[in-house]
């Protein structure tokens, strides 16, 4: 009986125990995750936050440009074609770079380091919330501007928005902070920021900047045309950057474009490395079945080699066949466009797939006029996600147009400004030097410029061409009438004679209009163009959740 | 010592044996222990009596007095002349009875109040203790024999003669049944053995032959639906005393056909315990559901596997006993926090003691198809609706196809279409000489699902007890192909459980519970390329790609990706899982009436899963290399393991007694803890030294890729229940819980839930009594209870922490890969539980002697404080809301289940159950979303609403369309042929309005996808040896919006359309179902009224058909039972729901249902 009593009191007394608050065993922590409240505290803890925006560094995209007047896409861009929708929610309104740039602004303090490398870190942090903010500042205009991270009580949430220029005032002074303290490329980690890398996206931003307030008229462009100047010029007297050449004018420049290593390279201020099973890309792939191909009108802005615009060069044999096109132009445009004699693949027993006629009729080149700047004939590079070509982030060549660009708008172009800049360009290729005193090209898409920024312009449509830039240019250019000339969306010409030599059955259904230029849309001779697609929309619930940011944007 | 004997003969037990089982003579049985309230009653009754040298019968008579019952007996087989002393003071009855007869060898037994008594011929028999309630009231004095032929007679109640009634000598395989006077005769071995005497409808009963020859055997109707012994939380209950709402399935429901998994057997049978099966893919396992929607962040009830929460897709549904299904929230209330929607609890066979060894043995062969798939247009369809899509985007703005069809891709098609003999599926590309491009006819689906696919299954179990120790032990084994043939899935499944239960001595029984269930999964990897494994096959089944190229190479180039290539050249993955549970256990009975039950579970779960990725090689125009198919390269080898740990302690103690016979009162009390802590490891390697072999070490590769995750949580509760029932009429159950979890931090973790619950037996009310020949129980129920939902799998398991996430990134720094650490979510420091309160109201009734059984709940669900993540807030907040307790929702809802059984004569019976349920859910409180935006929840919101156009017609003319503004649908130009939708708000164009349900354009609520009316509707008839079981289970009530592609067919330029899209406008075809072609729709793909599928459904789930082979003959080879049937599942459904497409899945792309034919066999020793 004892027993029984004294197990029965054991397990009374077990019960009662166990009834008790067991705070310590529900006390259980991430084994697995980071918390916020040990973070920022060490140096290596800042470089890793800041880290996760360099995946979003602009890297040379390729195909970006189908919403311009450099090429005619098979499928209707929906922005031009006119079919874009105001949206409810989206369309680009998203602010989650800008609040993760702005966590680290408002935490960096915490960790326990000397200034200097703290303020290190915030000028790589800084130059991204520049290169955000000014990315909203293209797609809206004005927008507000934040300097912490918000949560849902946050007032900020529902506060109105910053004018474009309070916006870029700031832009530039993050700019200013980011090329101060960064370091030297040679102190910098290959891959990481630095100085040279801040100088050229600023020169980018200023140059866009200055030449939106001078084209869309809202002013003071000067200081930011200025500035634009001087962070190229920084770059430039540097003396670390140069023009990549090996003499070979007819192939250097396709060349640039498929390195597999741009660290060592000149031309490279920042290289978008890839390097094989750890992180590559696959733009030789997504080339060859583009369903894309350059405009009739970019084509047509090529020089001769004599360094005249076709309207003017004794050297123009016309355009009856894309081979007399080709012959005496600019030797960029054998290395854009993929001519007869290309060699276009190599095969994996070394047989090699040459260009013979423009490869229409499938989804290769729909205008004729294949490009094939970043494309390798190497069978390696073009197993889709495997290729480990080097791309660029920032080029030393945009850097001398934007140099060019700025000194011209400002009216300080002289010519030693164009032989450091756009003429070192032109060597590479063996054109003749631009010259102060250029002609104005009499069938000029830009009639109303001066002949100098004129020709600036068409050398950074042609040198910079697929690499992103050309919409951001025309915006800012406030030319968005461009887009309704009928050349934008016309391909190579198809003369009866050319059509005979392919297989009746592969052209039997391309279009041509009436001077036999090759139609990607049947329906449509030209497109319009509405000014209200200078900026997009701002998306109706923001508007309803924040009535302060009214208005919406002009013409939506 | 004696004290425990005696006990153990108060203890009286009542054996659960449900009527399809007696029927079909099947063995596995439930045993559970319980007490009986009215015998202890009287037993109970002290008694004082001192005498000397008394005859027995003045003893007796002396009892009798005091206590106030009456002793039966044959003066004949008593002698009630012997006499006796004895002395007592206050003693019990049960304790004087034994003194006084234990030594004359004299057993009683009590029928209605009076103590029968008989001798006891020699020892005790062992079956001594086994159903006392169902005796004999025969008092008359037989004769002492010494044959041992018996005979009798069997009658019913009101002295009807019982043809057909099953006479079994216990323990043996000796049984006869009644003749058509119901007359029986039969010989037994010796007088101790007892006669077991059974028929649908009745009682079963058993009896001692004793030395009596002759017996007149009264059958009583049964009732034991209501002595029925339902599993609830922590302990047992009577069905009678049922005071919420719970619903059980017996486990012989699920014995009768091959099932995949248990929720395959259950689905249909309880009211609004909604199961949804997912899909049909080997291994794959359902999703349960108690009573609707729970919080909008989903959640679902708990489920235990004999008091321990575990996986119900993995366990061996032949081991499955009884099922109980705890809906409201009094009964689930002792699960605390995670009982919030409900809770299941699976109780597997437990070992009886005293039993005979029993073997049996069950298989079965299944052959299944696919319910229903896809219907691809041929080739030549394809590629004219492709170019004329294409060009109509072109003409008017829309999209259009960036790899075209050319005029020439048409002719060769058209040609080979016509003359596949003579033509090539092939040509070379004009763009590319070394590739070609595709002009054949496949039919995919039928390349995919070629042929059916087959399973079987084998369960083995053994059980017998002797006096104190008793055992289970059963083994299954489950081997299913999948009917995605290409992929040569094997799935197999083993289950081995063992239960042994010993009594160490009167006051202590220990036990003993292992299972181990093993999964082995293998099919083709489809790393990169989802839909190989889990699903069926979605996009790139363009029709003009050949299977193989005419050099025999598979077809696929660049874009094109051949599934079957992939799935027969790629690699392998393997998924192993062992779970493991070890459970130990003692029930403890210190003093009478006092139980202390504890046990603790220890469980290990371990997957591993290889994943092999195969480079292999495309070739193009005759055979030339390409180079490598780029999704599966390089050749990989990827091993994920799991090792989960999780630790159970469950403690209960309960007591019983009654306060001057009418009030009764139980009470308990219990602590509950569970940790669970989880880890998984990955490895990836590539460069493989063999690359056929799957070798994690046999590689090359300085990179591998190593991950992982941990994590834990954490439950401890403290809970009790009281009962009080007052004169059987008026029962009251109180529970309550003061629960903590480790998903919350210090100071809001814990919580106190009470619940309350009432019953009133109607039936049992003097003023009944003129009814009670008509309606054998009525009762009434009500209960109120709050629980409380941590909301765990939702919010994963620290949800009050920000926590920074990290990983690689896609940039180099130097040579390395970059890894970086991210933004936290936003966290609100304040969030704690959602309540979840529930008001149920059931009436229960039984009439026609039982024959009509019906239980019909009403209910009120309030989820309160709904934790909320995603609300709108201006976008510059830069990230997600942080989660707020901020949303209530209403569920109202009841549920139905009724059966109808009766036999038409003594070889006929049959039972029909039909199980209904609805419940509709309603916003009662959002304040994050003011302006009802549409799209997020807001106040006043009927869940599952569709909000949609409502479609006028087609455009007859261009002119037309070109008049009438849609263009914020779409801002393209639109054509004749597109739709017009109604201008609902009369402002001259369609619109979306400021999305807000206020103004929300021109939409309206047009349907609603909540699954209404849900029904199971089984019928069961037996027949001599035949049984027929159909199973009928559907919804009443559904709209669903399809939208993708496996309604409109170009939702992109890549994918095909199906044999229903043919039927598109074309300016010959106005009267057409769908509208003009377009890829993406233009604007035509919006949510409409025209397109709104009816999804009500009724499938027939289950088809079977048995016969059990007569026990004259296996009696013969020394088998005790064999049954053979054939069964068919989801053999047909009537439904409108369009063709292409599941109405019990509603989703093309997931893998598709079964509909198989099995044949089985059952074998008992």
């Amino acid at each position: 009986m004892n027993i029984k009593k004294y197990t029965l009191l054991f397990i009374v007394i077990s019960l009662i125990g166990y009834s008790c608050k067991k705070e310590d065993f529900l006390d259980l922590y991430p084994k697995d995750a980071i918390t916020e409240q040990t973070f920022f505290k060490n140096e290596n803890d800042l470089k890793l936050y800041a880290n996760q925006f360099y995946p979003l560094l602009p890297v040379q995209p390729g195909l970006s440009e189908n919403n311009s007047d450099n090429f005619v896409p098979s499928t209707r861009d929906a922005f031009l074609a006119g079919t874009y929708v105001l949206p409810v929610t989206g369309g680009g309104w998203t602010w989650v770079n800008e609040r993760n740039v702005n966590f680290f602004l408002n935490r960096y303090q915490k960790a326990d380091i000397s200034q200097v490398i703290k303020n290190k870190y915030v000028a790589e942090v800084r130059m991204f919330r520049a290169y955000f903010y000014w990315r909203k500042v293209v797609q809206f205009g004005d927008v507000p501007w934040l300097s912490k991270d918000l949560n849902d009580l946050s007032a900020e949430l529902y506060a109105p928005k910053n004018t474009q220029k309070q916006v870029m005032d700031s832009v530039l002074t993050d700019l200013d902070f980011a090329i101060a303290n960064l370091p030297l490329p040679k102190d910098a980690e290959i891959g990481r920021l630095h100085k040279y890398a801040a100088a050229t996206l600023k020169s980018r931003i200023c140059l866009w900047e200055g030449t939106f307030r001078k084209y869309h008229g809202t002013g003071d462009e000067k200081k930011f045309l200025q500035e634009a100047a001087n962070a190229a010029e920084m770059v430039i007297s540097s003396g670390l950057y140069d023009i990549y050449s090996t003499g070979s004018p007819n192939t250097d420049y396709y060349n640039l474009f498929i390195q597999e290593e741009l660290s060592t390279n000149r031309e490279a201020i920042l290289p978008m490395r890839y390097l094989k099973d750890i992180v590559m890309q696959g733009l030789t792939r997504t080339l060859g079945e583009s369903g894309t191909g350059f405009s009739k009108n970019f084509v047509r802005s090529f020089l001769s080699k004599d360094g005249l615009p076709t309207s003017l060069s004794p050297l123009y044999k016309g355009d009856n066949t894309i081979e007399d096109e080709a012959s005496g132009r600019d030797p960029r445009f054998k290395q854009l466009i993929a001519t007869r004699g290309f060699v276009y693949q190599i095969g994996a027993n070394g047989s090699k797939d040459t260009i013979n006629l423009p490869r229409i009729g499938s989804n290769t080149a729909p205008t004729g006029y294949q490009m094939v700047k970043g494309r390798s004939p190497d069978l390696v590079q073009w197993n889709a996600l495997q290729s480990t070509l080097d791309l660029f982030i920032f080029r030393y060549a945009e850097t001398l147009l934007n140099f060019a660009e700025a000194k011209a708008e400002l009216g300080d172009a002289d010519q030693v400004v164009l032989d450091k800049s756009v003429n070192k360009i032109r060597a590479r290729v063996a054109m003749p030097a631009m010259k102060v005193n250029v002609i104005k090209d009499p069938t000029s898409d830009f009639p109303e410029i001066p002949a100098l920024i004129d020709e600036i312009r068409r050398e950074r449509r042609i040198e910079l061409a697929a690499e992103g830039f050309r919409l951001d240019d025309l915006l800012r250019w406030k030319a968005g009438k461009q887009f309704e000339k009928p050349e934008t969306i016309l391909g190579m010409k198809l003369s009866p004679e050319y059509r005979a030599q392919y297989p009746a059955s592969q052209v039997s259904g391309i279009i041509v209009d009436a001077n036999n230029y090759i139609r990607i849309y049947s329906n449509l001779n030209n497109r319009t163009w509405n000014d209200k697609m200078y900026h997009y929309p701002i998306p109706t619930q923001e508007l309803s959740l924040n009535p302060k940011l009214a208005p919406q944007n002009t013409g939506w | 010592m004696k004290k425990s004997v005696k006990r153990s003969r108060l203890l009286l037990r009542i054996m659960k044996l449900s009527v399809v089982q007696m029927v079909l003579g099947m063995v596995f049985s439930g045993v559970t222990l319980a007490f009986e309230g009215r015998a202890q009653d009287f037993l109970n009754k002290s008694i004082t009596i001192s005498v000397e040298d008394t005859k027995l019968r003045a003893v007796l008579t002396l009892i009798e007095k005091q206590a106030d019952v009456r002793f039966v007996y044959s003066s004949r087989a008593i002698k009630v002349d012997r006499k006796i002393s004895v002395k007592t003071n206050g003693q019990r009855l049960s304790e004087v009875l034994f003194k006084i007869l234990d030594p004359l060898k004299i057993n009683y037994r009590i029928v209605e109040g009076q103590i029968i008594l008989n001798p006891i011929d020699n020892e005790p028999a062992p079956e001594k203790e086994a159903s006392v309630l169902n005796t004999f009231a025969d008092t008359k004095v037989a004769e002492k024999v010494t044959d041992l032929g018996v005979k009798g007679k069997v009658m019913d109640d009101n002295g009807e003669v019982l043809p057909g009634v099953n006479v079994v000598q216990k323990g043996t395989q000796k049984g006869t049944s009644t003749d058509g006077d119901g007359n029986f005769s039969i010989e037994v071995s010796d007088p101790r053995a007892i006669l077991v005497f059974s028929f649908v409808g009745y009682a079963t009963q058993e009896i001692q032959v004793g030395n009596k020859t002759s017996f007149d055997i009264t059958l009583k109707v049964n009732d034991k639906a209501l002595q029925e012994v339902i599993v609830v939380g922590y302990g047992t209950q009577t069905k009678a005393n049922l005071t919420g709402a719970v619903s059980s399935v017996s486990g012989a429901v699920l014995e009768s056909r091959p099932l995949v998994n248990l929720a395959q057997g259950l689905q249909g049978l309880v009211p609004n315990l909604n199961i949804n099966l997912n899909s049909g893919a080997p291994g794959k396992g359902a999703s349960y559901n108690i009573r609707g929607n729970t919080s909008i962040n989903g959640g679902g009830p708990l489920i235990l596997v004999d008091g321990v929460q575990m996986d119900p897709n993995l366990i061996n549904p032949a081991d499955v006993a009884s099922v109980t299904v705890l809906k409201d929230a009094a009964s689930a209330a002792i699960y605390g926090v995670r009982g919030a929607y409900g809770v299941i609890l699976i109780t597997t066979k437990t070992p009886s003691k005293n039993n005979p060894l029993r073997v049996n043995y069950s298989t079965s062969f299944t052959s299944s198809r696919p319910t229903r798939l896809p219907k691809y247009v041929n080739s030549v369809d394809y590629i004219a609706m492709n170019r004329e899509a294409d060009a109509t985007g072109g003409r008017t703005g829309g999209a259009q196809a960036s790899n075209k069809f050319t005029e020439l891709d048409m002719e060769n098609a058209t040609k080979y279409f016509n003359d596949p003999v003579n033509n090539l599926p092939v040509y070379v590309d004009p763009g590319n000489p070394s590739i070609y491009r595709y002009v054949g006819n496949t039919d995919w689906i039928k390349e995919l699902y070629n042929g059916g696919a087959p399973m079987m299954d084998h369960n083995l179990s053994l059980s017998g007890g002797e006096n104190k120790t008793s055992f289970v032990a059963s083994l299954g084994y489950l081997d299913q192909k999948g009917i995605l043939k290409i992929t040569d899935q094997k799935f197999k499944r083993y289950n081995a459980s063992l239960k042994v239960n010993t009594e160490v001595t009167k006051w202590l029984d220990l036990n003993f519970r292992m299972n181990l269930n093993r999964t082995e999964n293998a099919t083709a990897s489809d790393r990169n390329r989802t839909g190989m494994a889990e699903s069926r096959i979605g996009g790139d089944l363009r029709p003009n790609m050949p299977v193989y190229h005419p050099d025999g190479h598979f077809s696929g180039q660049g874009n094109w990706t051949n599934p079957i290539a992939l799935a027969t050249l790629n690699g392998r993955m393997k998924t192993q899982a062992n779970d493991l549970w070890l459970t130990g256990g003692f029930i403890l009975k210190p003093i009478p009436r006092l139980r202390i039950v504890s046990d603790f579970t220890w469980n290990n779960f371990q997957r591993n899963e290889q994943e092999h990725q195969k480079e292999y090689y495309e070739y193009g125009v005759d055979g030339i290399l390409l180079g490598s198919f780029p999704w599966t390269k390089p050749t990989r080898v990827i091993e994920r393991n799991d090792n989960d740990y999780y630790t159970v302690i469950n403690s209960y103690a309960d007591y019983e007694f009654n306060l001057g016979g009418k009030h009764y009162l139980k009470a308990m009390v219990g602590y509950n803890q569970e940790l669970k802590q989880t880890k998984f490891v990955s490895t990836s390697v590539k460069n493989l030294i063999d690359p056929t072999m799957p070798a994690i070490n046999l590689n090359n590769d300085d990179r591998p890729i190593v991950g992982g995750t941990q994590g834990d949580w954490a439950v401890s509760g403290t809970f009790f229940r009281l009962n009080y029932d007052f004169a059987k009429k008026y029962l009251l159950e109180v529970n309550g819980r003061y629960d903590g979890t480790s998903r919350f931090p210090r100071g809001n973790r814990y919580v106190f839930l009470p619940s309350v619950s009432a019953g009133w037996r109607i039936s049992e009310e003097a003023f009944f009594a003129p009814l009670a020949n008509i309606v054998n129980d009525l009762k009434l129920r009500a209960s109120y209870g709050k629980l409380g939902n941590q909301a765990g799998d939702q919010l994963g398991n620290y949800p009050y922490l920000a926590t920074m996430p990290a990983g690689t990134i896609g940039y180099i720094f130097g040579s390395q890969q970059g890894t970086a650490v991210s933004v936290p979510g936003l966290i609100s420091p304040n969030f704690t539980w959602e309540k979840v309160t529930s008001v149920n109201v059931g009436l229960d009734f039984d009439v026609l002697q039982n024959r009509l059984t019906t239980s019909f709940d009403w209910y009120i669900r309030d989820t309160r404080d709904m934790i909320v993540g995603a609300f709108p807030l201006p976008s510059v907040l830069g990230t997600s809301p942080p989660r707020r307790n901020a949303a209530d929702m209403r569920t109202k809802g009841w549920e139905l289940s009724t059966t109808w059984k009766d036999r038409i004569n003594s070889d006929w019976s049959y039972n029909i159950t039909l199980a209904l349920s609805d419940y509709t859910s309603k916003i009662t409180k959002y304040d994050l979303n003011d302006t009802k935006t549409i799209g997020s929840r807001y106040q006043g919101e009927t869940l599952g609403e569709i909000w949609g156009y409502d479609t006028e017609g087609f455009f007859k003319t261009d002119d037309e369309a070109a008049k009438f503004d849609q263009k914020q649908l779409w801002a393209g130009t639109w054509l004749a042929g597109d739709i017009r939708f109604k201008d609902l708000n009369g402002d001259g164009k369609i619109t979306r309005g400021t999305n807000t349900v206020g103004d929300p354009g021109d939409r309206k609520i047009i349907g609603n996808n909540t699954p209404r009316y849900q029904f199971g509707l089984n019928l069961a008839t037996q027949y001599k040896g035949f049984d027929f079981t159909v199973l009928f289970q559907g919804i009443g009530m559904r709209n669903v919006a399809v939208e993708g592609q496996e309604f409109w067919g170009f939702t992109n330029e890549w994918q095909i359309p199906l044999k229903h899209n043919l039927d598109y406008w074309t300016p010959t075809a106005t009267e057409a179902y769908f509208p003009r072609l377009r890829l993406g729709g233009g604007g035509n793909f919006q949510v409409q009224t025209k397109y709104i599928q009816n999804a009500a459904y009724m499938r027939m789930k289950n088809l079977s058909f048995g016969y059990a082979i007569p026990q004259t003959l296996t009696n013969r080879i020394k088998i005790k039972n064999v049954r053979v049937y054939v069964t068919a599942q989801n053999l047909f459904e009537f439904t409108k729901f369009y063709k292409s497409q599941d109405p019990e899945t509603v989703n093309q792309n997931t893998y598709p249902l079964n509909r198989s034919i099995s044949a089985g066999l059952q074998i008992g020793l």
